[in-house]
């Protein structure tokens, strides 16, 4: 696998206006590259393990920035960063899930450049597509990780589709557990769709992990005050306490009446490509006290229809005991 | 039987035997670090702590014993005195970035009872007139470059002392050193300051000045002493100190965690390592080898894999971030760090190396119970 110091030779576009932003993007469509705070793209570039024609840095448009409350809840610029984002009053003190998720993705460094678009937008952390192998992924015709012999213990446990590959955003699994909708604009006007269809597998699409197209840029992502205050409950566990990605994370919210469980959204990350909502558990503790007890007997349905890979096996009790931690706590 | 005891009876004393092909040792005092690591970890007290922490926390108690071969002999080391009084140090010693050959030279400044500003050290380039050294292997250079150090400032010595009764009068042994002189034991007013032996080096040419230098120096010390012949008093010798057996560097370390046993992660509570290494040569220099060696071990026992595709033969660790070193959230802030203090018999100084053991001590995380 080549390494290099440098980047290779590109265009760089640093438009200050959207509209500047999408012409440039349309222009370009898949040979042209988005830029937040680059913490995803520039491994993929330095490595050569993808290449385009021009960067099109969007750091430097201030409407993409920025958290703002509004009557239905809170709105995120795409281009706002994790800092920010961890910093920010307002979401601490409502969509604590939120900043709960910020605050642990890689480390301060990556944090104070990263960006909440980008964060929802990178690619799969599967290190054989990282590496550059012309994989399912990466148009080829074979998947390295699911074989007897693939070295797969952060690949996913459900909805492989050829590609077993597991999500990489932490923030992901929060925005899907607080209903967020993401706002997407293109030089055909703007598209709104929740969290939860943002995100795409590989059954629907080998390619792509979200919806975006060439052309699209993610501008911003709204909270509705459905879940302002609720309990939350997020955990990730990672070999490293800073610096890594998720081997599983779990976000939760739960409304509850007299110590029992009202309505609630259960994600899983780093499980499936996409962030996986637990609607089976969901179902299950409606109506329950939100207690050890009543988490102990749901946990396993966390993982029913689990398919566990050579090296993966771990993940399933870990997901149980993440579900049940969530409901316990 | 408490575990600390049943290693105390089975670990390495002095007069053992270690390795394959069970060698001896210069002197191994594991037993004794036990005792006082034991002491300051409040170990028999720890141990009746209960083990359930409530929920799916468990507490966990380890010790363990590091050891690795930490020294050579037979090396040379070559020391001049230059006219301007300055003790120049050379130092094939490489540099892991743990700076030992600086700290191995220290000896020389000691034997020659030099203050440590008035001492250069050549060191890095073989143009720089090197002596025969041993590779910087970890726990290396202490034992060895002590040594070579050592050696060669008798040498100085020696022959200071020979030029003192050469040019006032009586034998050499009448004569000793300090303050940067070499004087009369009897009469300290009777003396050479060592920048006018170093004169007198030159102008008597032979051994003194590096014309002439002991057969038994490898040839790559043999070069080294011709490219500073003439330049002053010169001190070459083989590190000839009698004695057998591999000098061990030993450390033992005692642990307390706390694991999760939902998410299987464990974050260490405490850890108090002493090492048997013989005389603390560098305090500050010990305390980072301690410390971090004990990281590295984390890192080792816990986090680090090396991950490869079998059937493509790929290595999955292409970065840095994907071979997980630790970081500063996965270690203890701080850790206890101590030593025997007791010297080796075979290094002039008493010291022998600690480096490497390290991290295989803090291993012991893995089956703390
Ligand atoms: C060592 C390391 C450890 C990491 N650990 C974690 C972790 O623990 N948890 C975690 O969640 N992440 C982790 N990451 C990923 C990192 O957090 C993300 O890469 C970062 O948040 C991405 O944000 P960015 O703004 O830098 O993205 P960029 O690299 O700028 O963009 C990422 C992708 O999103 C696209 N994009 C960016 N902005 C937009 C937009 N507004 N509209 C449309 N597309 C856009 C880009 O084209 C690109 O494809 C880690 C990364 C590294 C290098
Ligand atoms: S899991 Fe997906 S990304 Fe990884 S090798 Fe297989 S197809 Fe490629």
């Amino acid at each position: 696998m080549p390494s290099h110091d440098v980047m290779p030779n590109m265009e760089l576009y640093q438009p200050i206006q959207v509209e500047d932003a999408l012409e440039i993007a349309n222009r370009y469509a898949e040979r042209g590259w988005l830029v937040g705070g680059g913490q995803d793209t520039y491994g993929w570039l330095k490595d050569r393990a993808k290449s385009v024609d021009a960067l099109i840095d969007l750091s430097a448009i201030e409407e993409l920035r920025g958290i703002r409350e509004t009557t239905e809840g809170v709105e995120i610029g795409a281009l706002t960063t994790l800092t920010e984002i961890v910093n920010s009053d307002v979401l601490q003190s409502n969509f604590s899930l939120l900043t709960d998720a910020a605050a642990v993705v890689a480390s301060p460094q990556i944090r104070n450049i990263g960006t909440l678009g980008g964060n929802v937008s990178q690619d799969v952390r599967c290190w054989y597509y990282r590496r550059g192998l012309s994989c399912y992924r990466a148009g080829g015709n074979l998947c390295y990780a699911d074989t007897p012999q693939g070295m797969n213990r952060e690949h996913a446990l459900f909805e492989g589709s050829r590609c077993v590959a597991a999500g990489a955003s932490d923030t992901a699994s929060a925005l899907v557990a607080l209903d967020a909708s993401m706002v997407i604009r293109n030089q055909n006007g703007e598209t709104v769709v929740s969290a939860e269809d943002f995100f795409v597998g590989p059954a629907n699409d080998i390619i792509n992990t979200t919806i975006l197209r060439p052309g699209d840029i993610l501008t911003t992502v709204r909270i509705p005050n459905t879940w302002a205050g609720a309990t939350f409950y997020w955990e990730k566990v990672a070999d490293r306490n800073v610096w890594d990605f998720s081997l599983v994370n779990i976000a939760a919210a739960f409304k509850t009446s007299d110590g029992n469980i009202t309505e609630s959204r259960i994600v899983a990350g780093a499980v499936q490509t996409t962030p996986r909502r637990l609607t089976t558990v969901e179902n299950a503790i409606q109506g329950r006290p939100k207690n050890q007890q009543t988490g102990e007997s749901v946990m396993t349905l966390a993982t029913e229809g689990a398919r566990t890979l050579a090296h993966n096996g771990f993940k399933v009790p870990l997901l149980q005991n993440l579900v049940k931690r969530a409901i316990s706590t | 039987m408490s575990r600390v005891r049943f290693r105390q009876i089975n670990a390495l004393r002095s007069d053992g035997y270690q390795g394959g092909s069970q060698g001896p040792v210069t002197s191994s005092f594991i037993s004794e670090a036990l005792a006082q690591g034991q002491r300051e970890f409040n170990w028999e007290e720890r141990e009746q702590l209960p083990r359930d922490l409530g929920g799916s926390k468990r507490r966990g108690i380890g010790l363990g014993i590091g050891y690795h071969g930490a020294g050579g002999r037979g090396y040379d080391g070559l020391l001049r005195i230059t006219p301007d009084g300055i003790l120049q140090i050379h130092s094939g010693v490489g540099n892991l970035g743990t700076y030992s050959y600086a700290s191995n030279a220290r000896t020389a400044a000691e034997v020659m009872q030099i203050p440590w500003e008035r001492t250069e050290i050549h060191r890095g380039r073989s143009d720089r007139h090197l002596p025969h050294s041993s590779g910087q292997g970890g726990s290396n250079t202490v034992f060895t470059h002590a040594r070579t150090n050592w050696v060669a400032g008798q040498d100085l010595i020696t022959k200071m002392r020979e030029i003192a009764a050469m040019d006032l009068g009586g034998e050499p042994d009448d004569y000793e050193i300090g303050g940067e002189r070499v004087f009369r034991s009897d009469d300290n007013s009777v003396g050479l300051t060592y920048a006018q032996t170093a004169q007198r080096a030159i102008d008597l040419g032979g051994k003194y000045d590096g014309s002439e230098y002991p057969d038994d120096l490898n040839p790559l010390t043999q070069l080294a002493v011709q490219g500073v012949q003439g330049t002053g008093l010169v001190g070459a010798a083989k590190d000839n100190i009698p004695g057998q057996g591999q000098p061990p560097g030993n450390i033992i370390g005692f642990i307390e965690i706390e694991l999760d046993t939902d998410t299987g992660k464990m974050d260490i509570i405490d850890y108090t390592a002493v090492a048997d290494c013989g005389t603390v040569q560098h305090p500050k220099n010990f305390d980072n080898a301690m410390r971090g060696g004990a990281v590295w071990g984390v890192g080792l026992s816990n986090l680090e894999r090396h991950v490869y595709d079998p059937q493509n033969g790929l290595p999955a660790n292409t970065g840095l971030y994907q071979s997980k070193p630790p970081t500063n959230m996965d270690v203890p802030v701080d850790t206890v760090s101590q030593a025997v203090n007791i010297p080796d018999p075979q290094n002039p100084t008493g010291g022998r190396g600690i480096g490497e053991p390290t991290q295989g001590a803090m291993s012991l995380l893995l089956p703390a119970r």
